[in-house]
C-alpha cells in the first residue's frame, strides 16, 4: 500500500497592466480560449450560490453583447460614443446621470484640445499637442500605479498606463490621429503594460501617455545621453489592440482590484473578467486572471473546511475551461479533502455516497471508484499521525 | 455494500493497522496495551493470519521484554495472552520457542545444569502437553552430546538415562542413546576387538534395557567373534 501523498493546491497569480515602454505592431495570434461566451457565464453565475452576483445593468449588457457581436463580424469601426461608455462602464460608472456628466466634462476636454491642436500642421504635431495638453490638464496630478479607472482621471488628475492610453485614445481619435492600442500582457514576475501607436502614414509614432515625454518615445530613446531607468515591458511580446481592448484592460485591472481586496470580492472580479472578454475576446490576461477566481478559491474555502462550495466553484471554472490544468489539479484536490473529512466525520453511508458524487464528478480518477480506498486513507492517515485511537479500527 | 475485493483490501488494511498499533505499543513497552489492541483485532477478524501472526509476534516479543523485568511478569502476561486467545495454537507455540531459545542459549555456553533448571522456570509458557518434554529432552541430548564429543561415552549414557527417567514417554532421548552406544561401539568393531565391542554393547543394554537394536549388534558381535 503506497502512503498517501499530500495534495498540492496549484495558486494562479492575478496579472495586471502598468509602466514603461516597448513597441509592438504584428497581432499575435490569440484566440477566445473559454468554452462558453462571456456573458453566458455571468448569467451562470448566479447559480453558483457563493454570494451576490453584481448587477450587471441593461445598458452596459447590451453594449456588451454588442462587442461581442462583433468578433463574428467583419472588423468595423466603433463609434466614438461606444468606445467612452465602455471605458465609463469598465470604470465603474454604470449609472446614465453620472455618466452623461463625465461626457460634459469630456466635451469641454475634446473642445481644449481642438483648440490646441488647431494650428498644428501634422499629425505628429497634433499628437504631441494633445500629450502636452492632457498633462498640464486632466492628466497633471501624475502616475499612480493602480488607478486604472478613466472617471477616476477626470476627478483626481491621476492616471496609469491604462487609464492614460484611454484617455489619449479618447481625444487624440477625436482630433483626427489614428491610433493604434498595444497591450503588453504581466507575467507572475513582471506587470503588464499598455500604450498607443500613433499611425502616420506609413510610420508608427510610439506614444507612453504616462509621460509627455514620451510622445514618439522610440525615436528620443535613440538620442544621445537617453537613458531609461527602471524595468522595461519587452514590446515584442505585446500585440494590437482596439479601442475596446482598452477598455477591456480597465475592466480587468479593476477586476484585479476587486480580487485583491480584503476580503476578496471573486463575484465582482470575475464580472469584470468577463465584460473585459466581450470587449476584447483574444485578452488572454482577462482570461487567466477569470481563472485565477476560482482556482484559487477553491483553496480558499477548503481552508474554512467550505467543501462543498469549493469543488463546486472549481467545478464551474471547468464548465467553461475544461482543460485548465490548474483547474483540473485544484478540483481533484478539493474533492480528496472533501472525502478525507467526509470519512473522517464518521457517518460511513454519507462517505460512501460522496465518493460515488465525486468517482461522476472526476471520472477520470480510479481512486473516486474505490470507496475502500478512502477508508484505507484515512486508517493510514491516522496511523501516521499515531492517532490510534480514532474511530475508524 | 462494498464489492468482495474493496472489502478485503480493507478488511487488511485495518488490521494492518491494528499490527501497527501493536507494535508501537510494544516498543514503548506497553505488553499490555499492545494485547488490548490485539483483542479487538481478533474479535473482528479471529481466523485473520496476520491477526493470529501479531498474536505470535506480540507473544515472543512480550516474553523477551517482560523476562527482564521478572520471570513472574513474564508468566503473568503469557497467562493473560493465552487466556484472551484461547483458540490461537500460536501462543502456544510462541510459549515453547521462548522457553526454548533460552535453553539452546544456555546450551550453547554449557551450563547444561541451569539450562535443566531453567525448565522449571518456563514451565508456564510450556501449556501444551508435551511442550515441557520436548524442550528438556532438548537439554539433556545437548548434554550428552557434549559429553559424547569428549568421548565420556558411560557419562554421556547416564545422562540419556537420566533424560528417559525424567520424560520417559520422548523417543528423541531414547533413539539417540542406542546411536551413542553404536558410536562407542565403533572403534573396537573397526579394530574387530569383539570382545570390547560386546562389553559397550552389554553396557548399553544394562544402561538403556531391552533394546532391540542393540541386542541385535551385541549379537553381531558374538558371531564375529566365533568366526575369528
Amino acid at each position: 500500500m503506497n502512503h498517501p501523498t499530500r495534495p498540492r493546491w496549484f495558486a494562479v497569480l492575478v496579472v495586471v497592466a502598468c509602466v514603461t515602454s516597448a513597441r509592438a505592431d504584428k497581432p499575435a495570434d490569440r484566440k477566445y480560449e473559454l468554452d462558453a461566451p462571456p456573458l453566458t457565464i455571468f448569467d451562470r453565475l448566479e447559480g453558483l450560490k457563493l454570494g451576490d452576483v453584481p448587477r450587471l445593468p441593461d445598458d452596459e449588457r447590451k453594449l456588451l453583447l454588442a462587442a461581442w457581436g462583433r468578433k463574428e463580424q467583419p472588423p468595423a469601426e466603433v463609434e466614438a460614443d461606444v468606445i467612452f461608455d465602455a471605458m465609463l462602464f469598465a470604470s465603474g460608472v454604470e449609472e446614465a446621470e453620472p455618466r452623461r456628466k463625465y461626457r460634459e466634462r469630456f466635451d469641454a476636454l475634446l473642445a481644449d484640445a481642438k483648440a490646441a491642436v488647431k494650428d498644428a500642421k501634422t499629425d505628429r504635431d497634433r499628437g504631441e499637442g494633445v500629450m502636452n495638453l492632457l498633462h498640464a490638464t486632466v492628466m497633471k496630478k501624475g502616475y499612480e500605479g493602480t488607478q486604472t479607472s478613466l472617471a477616476a482621471v477626470f476627478d483626481t488628475g491621476t492616471y496609469n498606463c491604462v487609464s492614460a492610453s484611454a484617455m489619449y485614445y479618447l481625444v487624440a481619435s477625436r482630433v483626427g490621429l489614428k491610433l493604434q492600442g498595444i497591450s503588453i500582457p504581466g507575467s507572475e514576475y513582471q506587470p503588464g503594460h499598455a500604450s498607443l501607436d500613433l499611425i502616420d502614414g506609413p510610420d508608427r509614432v510610439q506614444i507612453e501617455p504616462t509621460n509627455p515625454d514620451r510622445f514618439d518615445w522610440a525615436a528620443k530613446l535613440k538620442r544621445p545621453g537617453v537613458q531609461v531607468i527602471g524595468v522595461v515591458p519587452d514590446r515584442e511580446k505585446g500585440h494590437a489592440v482596439d479601442a475596446l481592448g482598452i477598455a477591456a484592460m480597465i475592466y480587468s485591472n479593476r477586476g484585479v482590484a476587486l480580487a485583491q481586496e480584503k476580503p476578496a470580492r471573486r463575484l465582482a472580479a470575475a464580472r469584470c473578467y468577463l465584460a473585459a472578454l466581450a470587449l476584447d475576446p483574444t485578452d488572454g490576461t482577462a482570461s487567466k486572471n477569470l481563472l485565477s477566481v476560482f482556482v484559487n478559491w477553491g483553496p480558499d474555502l477548503m481552508a474554512d473546511k467550505k467543501y462543498e462550495d469549493a469543488v463546486r466553484a472549481l467545478a464551474f471554472g471547468l464548465s467553461f475551461a475544461p482543460k485548465a490544468k490548474a483547474l483540473q489539479n485544484n478540483h481533484h484536490v478539493a474533492w480528496e479533502k472533501y472525502l478525507d473529512a467526509a470519512v473522517d466525520a464518521g457517518d460511513d453511508p454519507a462517505a460512501v455516497a460522496l465518493i460515488a458524487r465525486a468517482a461522476k464528478a472526476v471520472p477520470t480518477e480510479k481512486d473516486f471508484r474505490n470507496s475502500a480506498h478512502w477508508f484505507i486513507r484515512a486508517g493510514q492517515r491516522h496511523a501516521q499521525a499515531k492517532d490510534w485511537a480514532c474511530r475508524w479500527p | 455494500m462494498l464489492p468482495k475485493a474493496e472489502a478485503k483490501a480493507l478488511s487488511a488494511a485495518r488490521i494492518s493497522i491494528f499490527r501497527q498499533w501493536s507494535q508501537e505499543l510494544l516498543d514503548k513497552p506497553d505488553a499490555d496495551g499492545s494485547l488490548k489492541v490485539l483483542a479487538r483485532a481478533y474479535t473482528l477478524a479471529p481466523t485473520d493470519a496476520e491477526v493470529v501472526a501479531g498474536i505470535a509476534y506480540h507473544t515472543q516479543q512480550a516474553l523477551a521484554a517482560l523476562e527482564k523485568t521478572s520471570a513472574s511478569a513474564m508468566a503473568d502476561h503469557y497467562a493473560a495472552v493465552a487466556k484472551q486467545f484461547p483458540k490461537v495454537d500460536a501462543v502456544a507455540e510462541a510459549g515453547k520457542a521462548h522457553a526454548a531459545r533460552a535453553l539452546d542459549k544456555l546450551a550453547d555456553d554449557k551450563k547444561f545444569k541451569e539450562a535443566l533448571a531453567a525448565v522449571g522456570t518456563y514451565r508456564p509458557l510450556l501449556a501444551k502437553s508435551g511442550h515441557e518434554a520436548e524442550v528438556a529432552e532438548m537439554v539433556y541430548d545437548r548434554w550428552a552430546r557434549s559429553l559424547t564429543a569428549d568421548e565420556k561415552w558411560a557419562d554421556a549414557l547416564a545422562k540419556y538415562k537420566e533424560g528417559i527417567k525424567a520424560y520417559p514417554t520422548g523417543k528423541l532421548l531414547r533413539n539417540n542413546a542406542v546411536a551413542v552406544v553404536d558410536e562407542w561401539a565403533e572403534a573396537a568393531t573397526k579394530k574387530r576387538d569383539w570382545d570390547a565391542a560386546i562389553a559397550v554393547y552389554k553396557t548399553g543394554l544394562d544402561v538403556l534395557g531391552n533394546e532391540e537394536h542393540l541386542q541385535g549388534n551385541k549379537a553381531y558381535c558374538e558371531r564375529m567373534k566365533e568366526k575369528k
